[in-house]
């Protein structure tokens, strides 16, 4: 399917971009502010703190050399110690980390599944009152902004209409499944309790829609506009010309043409929806890493709040590798370049 | 000479369509009536937009106060009026802003090639391998909390999108006969890219425009809403909404009403931005 | 020979924003099995669109008009379902378009796209369809037929993908086979193995053809009968050999005037003929003839009424009030 030289070509890419990634963290964290051993220790540590920050950061040194030290930490999965917990980050964000794998997968898929039948729809039944419909909620979706639907959806889901809880993953009287994954529904289906599986789903839905809604309308606006363009192709005209069935035509025929820009979409969409995580958590008190760097921007936590950023973007460079890769196996013209 | 002729039958063009295309002209209009409350939100508002009045706070919309109070007993209608002000200007700013920057950065790399160019890429790749909201939380967290900071990180983050479709237009239009010709009358390569490249290259850049200004108003009031933007009292959308927060279960105006302001206010320029989109490539007009 | 397509009298409109658009007016044509028909004409002329309306494949999402009748191997076509009209297509009347480059799915392989029509029509398994395309492309001249079973449409030429094409349309061994334009955007060189190709394809499978195309050239070589067709209506038709040498139409003949000839009596001082005005759209209601505006013998009569179909000779039906006056003026002036 897929040659080994296409595959090491994007691994390539991906270390290079891992560079870029912490060269910026690291510009972000040691270049513009202005006292960062200050930063690193927050406002209220005691001189002797400050000086051992400073020791460490080896100011004094050329900033190479202080980059290479914050590579090394990096490496050996130190990230500092949070100002308001006096804990490591790095511990701290892998123990919040799999309720955001959980809410941002969820999401994703949401979006994905549901922005793609909304185009697929709309460009189907174009200019009829099904398309109008789908189109105000796209239109909707990409102008709202993600604290406020998040708000509004408690206000009436919670308030007005009490059918989802408002806050936690999982309701206060249940046990917490034996951890494998950190994903409460997968390891409730592990431990064999549906109680806690649907629980676990309960308070996801309405964080992961809210979370998912703007993705959604971007995705479906994109994969309107591109279905639209490739039912006018002529390849289309010749499966019609050939007899091939309609539903065959739309869903397969034109449908995996009309992906093929949507997957890299996709990547931008992982984007969005781990920055969107922070908001989102925070409303629906998602335990979550959003929501604990939230919590660590009200005491201005500088090395909580770098450490989520790096674990952010890893994760999303990660993903977007993915995404090429899979935009190669659906694309085979792209596929072949690569070979080249 | 050819484009001269051209240029202002395509602006009328753009024009009528825009007049015949309704969605269009509602986000105009919409547009149009954010950017007045903001202009004229000192006669319109009811009453000051920081004055607070305890006896009186988080009271229901009614008669008195339109839109309700919040918990300081400040009108929320007068907030909301100045807040269009401050999101309107935010917007604009840091578009004008980032564009700018995009515009000179995209014009030199795709220009000069080389050296330079593979600088830019580099760099505009490293801001882009981010994703934007979570670049721009932690931009202004080590410049510290407040708006100005907030505007200079999203304008950051903003940058490598102008700069980058800047670039493929100067590329693009590098190749077009008329650069040719004005290369081989040997004029500078500032004036040809100045005068020839970058007015034939404003379309596209329009309508990222238009919309960058809808997404610019989401991202800055989404930092305030976080807490590093704005910061209360200031009567800036996001920020209300924070504080609403805590408020919003039970007093469901004080989050409405900033909320649909700001949902409103992005879909004008959505509607505009999708509007000339449509208009000016035509594989959409269909 | 019973002619396997009957298409009389059709007219055809078109929705458009504001109401519908008339398309084709009264347009009568027939083709025996084993025969090609040349449908010839200047873009715009409705020659495609008779095509369309025939596989039903019009643009306007199913809110078209048609009137008249078009009897498919005796069975009339104007009122079927699109779900019987899909049953028909690719395994009855198959097409094949112009564009080769842009007509096969790009994210299929070439055999996926050939067992796929082949399943959709036949109960077969997908490895016997695979056995069938290959016969198929073979039968159309392609060596190493299973390497390009594994190619996707991007890794073949120009002609090898008119080729796959038509191995695709005639895979089901249809009865009728519609090839609209199909050598127009090949290379000369190509060209004539295409057209040679379609006519040998057909004469073995004594498959009808209907070939529609603006070159004169193209189907002086290929039509045993030719209509011709402007604005909407035919205006001549007949047996290629007969149309050729004795054009009766004035649009005929200025069609035939237009082609540049590259004989050595094409002395240096001739003038290439080109038709004046330009051919009026198939929605401008007109009273008379539709040529009339542009034709240097029009009359008063051509402009008050339209013309009705005489037939001159054996199969040779002209539209025009006064063929015969032009032809004597014609022959007059040389």
């Amino acid at each position: 399917m897929i040659s080994m030289h296409f595959l090491l070509k994007r691994l390539l890419h991906l270390v290079l971009v891992f560079f870029g990634v912490s060269v910026v963290t690291f510009c972000i964290s040691h270049v513009i502010p202005g006292d960062p051993a200050r930063m690193l220790v927050g406002p209220h540590a005691s001189p002797e703190t400050l000086a051992a920050a400073r020791a460490s950061l080896g100011l004094d040194q050329p900033i190479w050399t202080q980059y290479i030290q914050y590579m090394t930490g990096l490496f050996h999965g130190d990230m500092g110690l949070s100002i308001r917990t006096q804990m490591p980050v790095a511990g701290e964000l892998a123990r919040y980390f799999p309720a955001t794998l959980e809410l941002t997968l969820a999401a994703m898929v949401i979006a994905v599944a549901a922005g793609i039948v909304l185009g697929v729809v709309s460009a189907v039944h174009r200019d009829t009152w099904v398309d109008h419909v789908s189109r105000v909620i796209s239109l909707v979706g990409v102008s709202m902004p993600l604290f406020w639907s998040g708000v509004i959806a408690l206000i009436l889901f919670y308030k007005v209409f009490p059918i989802f809880p408002a806050s936690g993953r999982l309701d206060p009287f249940l046990a917490v499944p034996p951890h494998v994954t950190g994903l409460y529904i997968i390891d409730g289906l592990i431990a064999g309790q549906m109680d806690v599986v649907l629980s676990a789903i309960h308070h996801l839905i309405l964080p992961a829609v809210c979370l998912a809604y703007v993705q959604l309308a971007i995705i479906a606006r994109q994969v309107r506009s591109s279905m639209i363009d490739v039912l006018e192709q002529d390849y289309i005209r010749t499966a019609r010309a050939c007899g091939i069935p309609r539903k065959t035509i739309i869903y397969k025929y034109a449908l995996k043409n009309a992906l093929i820009p949507t997957v890299t979409l996709t990547g931008l969409t992982i984007g969005e929806l781990l920055g969107g995580a922070v908001i989102t958590e925070t409303i629906f008190a998602w335990p979550g890493m959003g929501k604990y760097v939230m919590d660590s921007i009200s005491f201005l936590d500088f090395p909580a709040i770098m450490g989520f950023t790096l674990v952010i973007s890893f994760g999303y460079v990660l993903i977007n590798t993915a995404v090429d890769i899979v935009y190669g196996i659906l694309n085979p013209q792209i596929r072949e370049e690569g070979e080249k | 000479m050819e484009e001269a002729a051209v240029r202002p039958s395509r602006w009328k063009e753009v024009w009528e369509i825009a007049l015949r295309n309704r969605l269009t002209l509602i986000g105009f209009a919409i547009v149009a009536a954010v950017v007045l409350v903001g202009l004229l939100a000192p006669i319109l508002a009811p009453y000051d937009p920081n004055l607070m009045d305890i006896p009186s706070r988080l009271q229901a919309p009614g008669s008195r106060h339109l839109f309700g109070t919040d918990e300081m007993g400040r009108d929320i209608l007068s907030r909301v009026m100045y807040g269009a002000r401050i999101s309107i200007a935010v917007g604009v700013i840091i578009v004008a802003v980032s564009a700018a920057i995009g515009i000179v950065l995209g014009s030199v790399s795709g220009y000069l090639g080389g050296r330079a160019d593979q600088t830019v890429l580099a760099v505009t790749d490293m801001i882009l391998a981010f994703p934007s909201m979570v670049l721009a939380l932690a931009l202004t967290a080590a410049m510290g909390p407040g708006l100005f900071n907030t505007m200079l990180a999203v304008i950051i983050v903003r940058i490598p999108m102008y700069t980058r479709l800047m670039r493929g237009q100067v590329l693009a239009a590098k190749e077009q006969q008329y650069v040719r010709a004005a290369r081989t009358f040997g004029e500078k390569p500032f004036w040809i890219v100045a005068r020839h490249i970058v007015p034939n290259c404003l379309t596209p850049l329009m309508v990222q425009m238009t919309l960058g200004i809808g997404d610019a108003i989401l991202i800055a009031s989404s930092m305030s809403f976080i807490g590093l933007g704005a910061q209360p009292p200031t009567p800036e959308w996001g920020a209300m909404i924070s504080t609403a927060r805590v408020y919003a279960i039970d007093q469901w105006w004080y989050a409405a009403f900033p909320g649909l302001s700001i949902l409103i206010t992005i879909m004008g320029f959505n509607l505009i931005g999708d509007g000339i989109r449509d208009i000016l490539d035509p594989r959409s007009r269909k | 020979m019973t002619p396997i397509l009957q298409i009389s009298d059709l007219s055809l409109s078109l929705p458009v924003k504001k109401g519908m658009v008339p398309i084709l007016h009264d347009v009568s044509l027939s083709v025996a099995p084993g025969e090609i028909l040349g449908l010839v004409g200047e873009s715009g002329s409705g020659k495609s669109m008779t095509a369309f309306a025939v596989t039903r494949l019009l643009p306007g999402g199913g809110r078209e008009k048609l009137g008249g009748s078009i009897r498919f191997c005796g069975e009339e076509l104007t009122g079927k379902s699109e779900k019987d009209m899909q049953a028909i297509r690719g395994r009855d009347i198959s097409m094949i378009f112009q564009e080769p480059m842009t007509c096969l799915n790009p994210v299929f392989t070439i055999g996926r796209q050939m067992t796929d029509v082949l399943m959709t029509h036949q109960k077969i398994s997908r490895a016997e369809a695979m056995k069938k395309a290959a016969d198929m492309l073979a039968s159309v001249h392609i060596r190493n037929a299973e390497d390009v079973l594994r190619c996707y449409p991007y890794e073949l030429s120009g002609g090898m993908r008119q080729r796959v094409m038509i191995g695709i349309a005639l895979s089901c061994r249809p009865k009728l086979l519609i090839a609209d334009e199909p050598t127009t955007a090949l290379d000369v060189t190509v060209q004539a193995k295409i057209l040679y190709l379609i006519r040998e394809a057909c004469r073995k499978l004594g498959t009808a053809v209907i070939f529609i195309s603006h070159d004169l050239g193209v189907i002086s070589q290929i039509c045993d009968t030719v209509a011709v067709m402007y604005s909407g209506h035919i205006v001549e038709a007949g047996k290629a050999a007969d149309v050729f040498e004795t054009p009766e139409h004035p649009y005929t003949r200025a069609l035939m005037a237009a082609v540049p000839k590259f004989t050595a009596s094409a002395a240096a001082g001739d003038r290439l003929f080109a038709i004046p005005g330009i051919v009026p759209d198939p929605s401008t209601p007109m009273a008379g003839c539709r040529f009339a505006p542009r034709c240097p013998y029009a009359t008063e009569l051509c402009h008050t009424s339209p013309p009705t179909d005489i037939v001159t000779g054996e199969g040779h039906i002209v539209y025009c009030h006064n063929w015969k006056r032009s032809m004597n003026r014609k022959e007059a002036g040389e």
